[in-house]
């Protein structure tokens, strides 16, 4: 088994799950790598997947964009944002 | 100033403040697109000052709200949205580097913002504006 074997990369993550070890086991197996490649590839698999804590000030304008749709607020035109100079200056 | 070291500082000009709170807005679908793939990733967006007050004097003029104008300024002073002020220093620093014959039309206040920040051309950057990242 690839933790039972005690090798360096398996005792770096003695808390993993049986089905997980399991998993390793059967791609040590099929690809015929070393313990420890599978599992700096699968690590670093992992982490690309893995995102970030979400951006604050991002999150912020969403919350703002979501409670204006909750609080449905509108204007008479559609073409506000693109044309707020005209309505800011010329009206 | 507020996000002075992140590498990806985005500039929030009025525009798009506009397709943020008014949901009729053609820009608006995109807009919040825009934000659901930014809030993922490690962005700072930042406020001028002068950017809120514009976005909020249309929105009162045209959607003719005042009391949802109101709260939206309201949202704006919950501490919630990074802001920088532009005040009598940053508008003087501004016109030493300000050149009106440059190529690039980027607004004055962005370019003003970006030098402000001593960012190198070579770093992330942009302006939310029109709800289109440019």
């Amino acid at each position: 088994m690839l933790l039972a074997l005690g090798s360096c990369a398996a005792r770096s993550v003695p808390l993993l799950a049986q089905q997980t070890r399991e998993q390793l086991e059967q791609i040590v197996r099929i690809t015929g790598k070393p313990e420890k490649t599978v599992l700096h590839e699968v690590v670093t698999n992992s982490l690309k997947t893995y995102h970030k804590a979400p951006s604050k000030s991002a999150k912020a304008v969403l919350n703002l964009i979501e409670w204006a749709e909750q609080e449905h607020i509108t204007g008479k035109a559609t073409d506000v944002s693109t044309n707020y100079n005209m309505y800011a200056w010329e009206e | 100033m507020p996000g002075k070291n992140k590498d990806h500082l985005v500039i929030v000009d009025a525009d798009a403040i506009i397709s943020f709170v008014s949901i009729d807005d053609e820009n608006q679908h995109k807009a919040k697109q825009i934000m659901q793939q930014l809030v993922t990733s490690d962005v700072y967006l930042l406020f001028p000052t002068t950017a809120i007050c514009e976005a909020v004097t249309v929105l009162r003029g045209r959607l003719n709200r005042p009391k949802d104008a109101k709260r939206i300024v309201a949202k704006f002073q919950s501490g919630d949205f990074p802001v920088q002020a532009v005040d009598h220093a940053t508008l003087t620093e501004a016109g030493d580097l300000f050149n009106p014959m440059a190529r690039r039309k980027t607004p004055f206040l962005t370019r003003l913002l970006l030098l402000l920040q001593n960012v190198s051309t070579q770093k992330p950057f942009s302006a939310l504006t029109n709800g289109i990242e440019k």
